[in-house]
Order: C-alpha cells, then structure tokens, then sequence
C-alpha cells in the first residue's frame, strides 16, 4: 500500500489492524476520494467495527454490512472504557439516526457525561466529534450536551503547552461541525500541526486538515 | 365605538365588542365628514390619515348615527420613499438593497413609504422607532432562490464562552434558519402598517418541495422578531410563507391588528400565527387561512425551557377568524417554558379539525405549566373536535415509546409537565363531528381543572369519524359527547349537546365532578 506520505504507508502496512487505523482510513478516503483507503476499510473489516461497516455499507450498498450492522447492534459491547466508547457511540448513535428511529439520543449523551472524568482521554475525544456528527440535531437537548463536553475538552486543549494529533483532531473537528471558534481553536490547532509526534491518531487529524485545506 | 390604536398614519377602532371577528350588524363609517363606506367587521383599521391630526369617526347603523369617536393621529419625522432610494416596484429588479437602506436611513420617529408595485426583494431587516408602511396594492415579492437568502445562525456562543447569542430557531431549538421575508432582531417601537401584501412566494420556490430535507439551514418565517419590544402589524396580508407565518420570539408587547394571513391547505408547517416565549400580545380582528394551525402558541423544546424558563403569557385573541388549518388556538406542543394566561374571546372558527387543542408530553419538563387558557364568546362552525386536550402527543422521536404513552402512574420528577386550569365560557358550536372535548391527563398529573359552563355543542347528521388526540389507544370517534381521562376537577354549567350518541360525558379517573 503506497501513500502520498511515507510516514502514513510505513504506518498502514506495517501495524496490525486496528479500529484507528479503519478510522483513519475512512477519515482520510472521505477527505482525499483516494480509492486506496476504501479497500484498507473493506480488506480489514472487522464485524465488531461499527463504523466500518456503516461506511462499508454506504460505499458499496452491500446489504451483508447492513445485516452485520443489525447484529452488533443487538449486542453492542458495554462501554466501561474510553477506547470502547470510541468504537461504540458514534456507531450508535449513527445507527440510532438511520435505522433505530432516534430513540437513544438520551442514553448516548448520559453516558458522555457519565464518563466525563475521562474528558482529554485522547479516545473519549475522538469518540465525542465522531459521535457528535452522528447525532441528529434536532433533538437539541441531547445534542448540546455533547456540543458543550466538546468546548470543555477544546477550553483545556487550548491552555496545554504542546498538542498532540487528538488534541489537533478535537479542534479542527470541533470547528469545522461550527462547535468551536475556529479564529481560537483552529488556529491553535494549525499552529501544532507541524511539529506533532507522529502516532496512531495522525491519520484523523491528517484527514481533518485536508478538509479545512479543501 | 372604542379606539384601539393609533400611528401617525392609521388608526385600528373596535366597532363591535360583542360581536365576533364580523360585527352583529353593518356600519356605515364616516371620518371627518368623508364617506368610508360600509363595514361588516367589529375590528376595522383606517388607513391615509394625516399625522398630528384630530378625526371624529361617526358609525351609522340604518341610517342613525349610532356613535362617535375622536381621536388624534401621532406626529410624525418624515417620510421616506423607497422609489427614491432606487427601488423600481416593477417586479422583476431586485429591490432589497433599496428597501434596506431606506429603512437604516429612517429617522426616529419616520415613516418608510412603500407606495404601489410589486417589489422583489430578499429579506429585509427592521430598524427601532420607525415605520414601514406598504400602501394598498403594493406587494412585496420574496426571492425564492435560497442562495440569495441570509442565514441567522441558531447558537453563537458568547466571546468569554460563558453565554450564548440566539438568532435562528426550528421548532423550539435553537438551530439555523434563513431570515424571515420581514426580520426584526432587539428591535423595539416599530410599526408595519398599511393594506399592501407581503408575499413569501413559497409556491414558486422549493421550500414546500421535500421539505424535510434541510436544504442549507431550515426554512425561514414570513415575519420573524427576536428579542423585540413595542412591535405593531397593522392591515397588512402576508401570504405563502415558506413556513410558519407570523413567528416572534422572546418578545414582548406585540399588537398584530386586522392583519391577515393566508397559505394554501395543503402546504407544510404554515402555521399563521406563533408567538414563541412572548409576553403581552393582543392579536385582534386578524383572519387565518392556513396549511396547519391558525394560532400555535409556544415556548420551546427542553433545551430552551429548561435553559430560559420563559413562558408564553398574555395573550389576547379577539375578533378574530380562524378559516381552515388544524387547529383553531393550539397551545404546544414545544411549550417546555410554560404557556399561561391565554384569553380566547369573540372568535369565529371555521372548519378547524380542532378547536382549542393543548399537546404536551412526559419530558416537556417542570417549567411546562399550561394555565389559565380561557375560550369565552366562540362560534365554532364544522370545527371537528371543539376542545382536545392530550398529555401523551406523540408526534416526537420518542414519542410511542412508553415513557410517553404509559398509562401506569409514573414519579412526578423534573420532566413532568402541568396542566391546570382550561375553561370553555359560552362556546357555541354547530356541525361537530368526532366529540365535544378529548381530554387526556398523565396519571400521575392529572389535568387539575376543566370547565364547560353556558355552552352548546351540535352535531352533523353525517358526522365522519376522527381520531381526536394524537395519543396511542384513542380511537376515531364521531358524535360522542365529553370524554376525560385523569383530571382532578371538572365542573360542567349549563351545558348542551345535541346529536350525540350514548353518554354525554364518560369520564375514567377523574377525582371530583360537578355538573350543574
């Protein structure tokens, strides 16, 4: 698999797959159109990856992702650790919206605040924008609380010394849904990005400034 | 004869107190010795006064002089014509930069004349302590390219990021919409007067097409005020709005006067008349003809009313028409801030599916307090179901779930809402068809007291059956009496019903009746 960025191909042959690097993958095909991301996403399937299989489902029409969507969502691991919330709200919440009849919108965001002690767990992050641009915003109530986790964790990004790429995600994320002031956050996030260590979380935020950059 | 306000232009005079929205008899009106012809309304507005001026208005009903009235116009600062601000009137030549400035350019205290044509123009923005008059025959056409359309963001959050800024709003949240064809925000002593027309054009656009479909931002009002004081509408029509009618919110002392407002039947969500979160309004002498409720009165969803707890209170409507649309005089269903003090009298409904219809659910909230809403002197005609009350509405995403349609006592915690007092006074109606009244409470907050005195229902012989409350178990029914379910006190005075079937009143889990 050959990237545009050494770093980003080194990363996508040599790890093993992960939920990140599916995410990743789906962030950085919605944002560039390259085809070499989709087929990272449909060869590295995972039926427990919820969001993989929404995007796979939506990609290629697929009604097998559709009927591996229903399964997991009848038994959707329980959330007792940020990475886990990452992996299952912004899925349910999406599946919620789509095909659940938006009956959960409550339950989702009380378990964003329920683990709110979590709220710069780079996971806990991640999972609020992607959860966030899930939700239907109509139901505002529900919404808001997790547009207002999000200016939280962007208000304590803002004050540290040095980011990092969830950091920079959160924030450019967060600006561009139009939950945070991008003349503050967004430039802060800017300023990071060329001097953030690489790690697993690199590829989000790679995507995410692609999109600003678009 | 009473005058019920003046400008230094017009003058809105209450001919008739007893009748309804038409005067119980035609009156030939004369001012200062001119001949205005006949008029058949108890509200009527007269229009082409001179400022700072005394006018004796006389009345003759047969030929006698019935009553006269004096009164004094205001003065005025000047008069600014759009046409010399480049506007064409011609229909076609996009007239909104015109209109726009001429209205920033208005002296305290001055008038902004738009004299006969038709003007296209996208939204335009209301200034403080002015008036906008668009004469008889003159149109104001609204764009219909959403494009050219501003946006007013639903939240922006404060600079300290303590607070929040509101502009836009949908269906009591606070979420982008366009502006509205007429558009006030923290606007205070503004007058729109005049018998011309305001026109949403929404039938030549998209906004009625797959209108669920957020197409940039939701659809705009034909009149919209935010955060305003001191607004009158005097005379004129708005027609065709892309969806609801007339829309202030946050608001207070509005006076909308002989306005009129029209949509056809079938167009979505054109609701005519919502004050949202709105105090001291008199609505008189206006007609509704509408795709939904004539008047819907509101005070957000439960971000809003938990957030603001700003209830909708004070509220006149008097001589007035309610033609067509769902509902006559609905209070809800977004009324998370509470809806109280709402007097209803001297109208005329016609061929409404409802009269008065409250709609509140189990998560509305604590500060969702229905009071005091008052329907006293009504004729209702072919209105379906005159009074329907419904604590489990279900037209919400969750609304079949159980917690909203349960039917087993829940706790009472803080997204319970209240439903207290609702009083029908010398209602009168005539070719009803599914019941007189639908009532249903939450068990455990019954509705606290419901009063029928001095009123007289009649039933069509070919009454078709309807389901009178969008709750889950309630049935389509026709020529059925009253029917109430949790309430704790009903107190029935000299009530009538004709051309029902079986029992007048069936009433289940209702803790005190009195029936005179």
């Amino acid at each position: 698999m050959q990237t545009k960025n050494a770093r980003l191909t080194a990363y996508l042959n040599e790890e093993e797959p992960s939920e990140i690097k599916r995410r990743g993958c789906i962030a950085l095909y919605q944002s560039t159109g390259d085809k070499i991301y989709l087929e990272y996403v449909l060869n590295h399937m995972d039926k427990s990856s919820g969001m993989s299989l929404l995007f796979a489902w939506g990609e290629t029409g697929d009604e097998a992702y559709r009927k591996a969507m229903d399964a997991l969502m009848e038994h959707l691991p329980e959330v007792t650790d940020a990475k886990t919330l990452y992996q299952v709200a912004p899925f349910h919440a999406a599946y919620d919206v789509r095909f659940g009849g938006r009956k959960d919108a409550r339950r989702i965001a009380e378990l964003f605040q329920r683990m709110q002690d979590r709220l710069t767990d780079p996971w806990y992050m991640l999972a609020l924008v992607d959860c966030i641009e899930q939700m239907d915003i109509q139901l505002y109530e529900h919404y808001r609380v997790l547009a207002d986790l999000i200016l939280k964790a962007g208000q304590t990004i803002w004050r540290k010394n040095a980011l990092n790429a969830a950091d920079c995600c959160l924030l450019m994320k967060g600006a561009r849904l139009g939950l945070l002031d991008p003349e503050k956050y967004l430039t802060r996030a800017l300023e990071s990005f060329p001097s953030l260590e690489w790690d697993a979380f690199c590829p989000l935020a790679l995507a995410e400034q692609r999109r600003i950059n678009a | 004869m009473k005058c019920l306000y003046t400008s230094a232009r017009s003058c809105t005079v209450l001919l008739d107190p007893q009748g309804d929205y038409e005067a119980r008899s035609v009156r030939r009106l004369v001012l200062n010795g001119r001949e205005l012809g006949e008029e058949n309304r108890s509200v009527c507005s007269l229009f082409d006064l001179w400022p700072d001026t005394d006018y004796t208005l006389t009345g003759f009903i047969n030929g006698e002089a019935e009553e006269t009235l004096t009164f004094h116009t205001d003065v005025e600062a000047c008069t600014l014509n759009v046409r010399r601000f480049g506007a064409k009137g011609d229909g076609e030549h996009d007239d909104t930069p015109a209109l726009q400035a001429a209205i920033l350019c208005c002296p305290d205290g001055g008038r902004v004349l738009v004299p006969a044509g038709t003007y296209r123009t996208g939204p335009i923005f209301l200034k403080s302590h002015m008036t906008l008059e668009l004469q008889k025959d003159a149109t104001l056409a609204l764009m219909t390219d959403r494009a050219k359309f501003p946006i007013l963001p639903g939240m922006t959050r404060t600079t300290d990021e303590q607070g929040e800024y509101l502009l836009g709003t949908w269906e009591g949240n606070p979420l982008d919409c366009f502006a509205g064809a007429l558009t006030g925000i923290g606007v205070k002593d503004v007058r729109i007067i005049g018998q011309g027309v305001v026109d949403g054009c929404a039938q030549l656009g998209d906004w009625w097409q797959n209108h669920k479909v957020i197409k940039g931002a939701f659809r705009g009002r034909i009149f919209y005020l935010r955060d305003c004081e001191d607004v009158t509408v005097q005379g004129i029509t708005f027609r065709n709005s892309p969806s609801w009618n007339l829309h202030p919110c946050f608001s207070r002392k509005l006076r909308f006067l002989n306005v009129r407002v029209e949509a056809p039947y079938h167009s979505p969500n054109t609701d005519g008349f919502d004050p949202e979160s709105c105090q001291d309004i008199r609505m008189l002498g206006t007609v509704f003809s509408v795709g939904d409720d004539c008047i819907a009165i509101k005070s957000g969803k439960i971000y809003m009313g938990q957030k603001y707890h700003t209830p909708c209170e004070n509220i006149e409507i008097a001589w007035c028409a309610m033609l067509n649309g769902h509902g006559g005089v609905t209070v809800g269903s977004e009324m998370a801030g509470g809806v109280r003090h709402v007097w209803v009298h001297h109208c005329l409904m016609r061929g409404n599916d409802r009269g008065l219809r409250v709609k509140t659910r189990r998560g509305r909230g604590k500060y969702a307090v229905v009071d005091d809403i008052r329907f006293e002197d009504i004729r209702m005609e072919g209105v379906k179901a005159p009074l329907v009350v419904n604590a489990m509405y279900y037209c919400d995403p969750d609304g079949h779930t159980p917690y909203v349609q349960s039917r087993e006592k829940q706790p009472v915690d803080d997204t319970t809402p209240t439903i207290g007092t609702v009083c029908f006074e010398r209602v009168r109606a005539e070719d009803c068809q599914a019941c007189v009244g639908y009532v249903l409470g939450l068990p455990e907050k019954p509705v606290e007291q419901l009063v029928l005195r001095d009123c007289d229902f009649a039933f069509s012989e070919d009454a078709q059956p309807m389901e009178p409350a969008m709750a889950e178990g309630v049935d389509a029914c026709s020529r059925r009496g009253l029917i109430v379910q949790y309430a704790d006190r009903l107190i029935l005075d000299n009530v009538r019903m004709r051309g029902i079937e079986g029992k007048p009143l069936d009433a289940v889990s209702v803790n005190q009746i009195e029936n005179h």
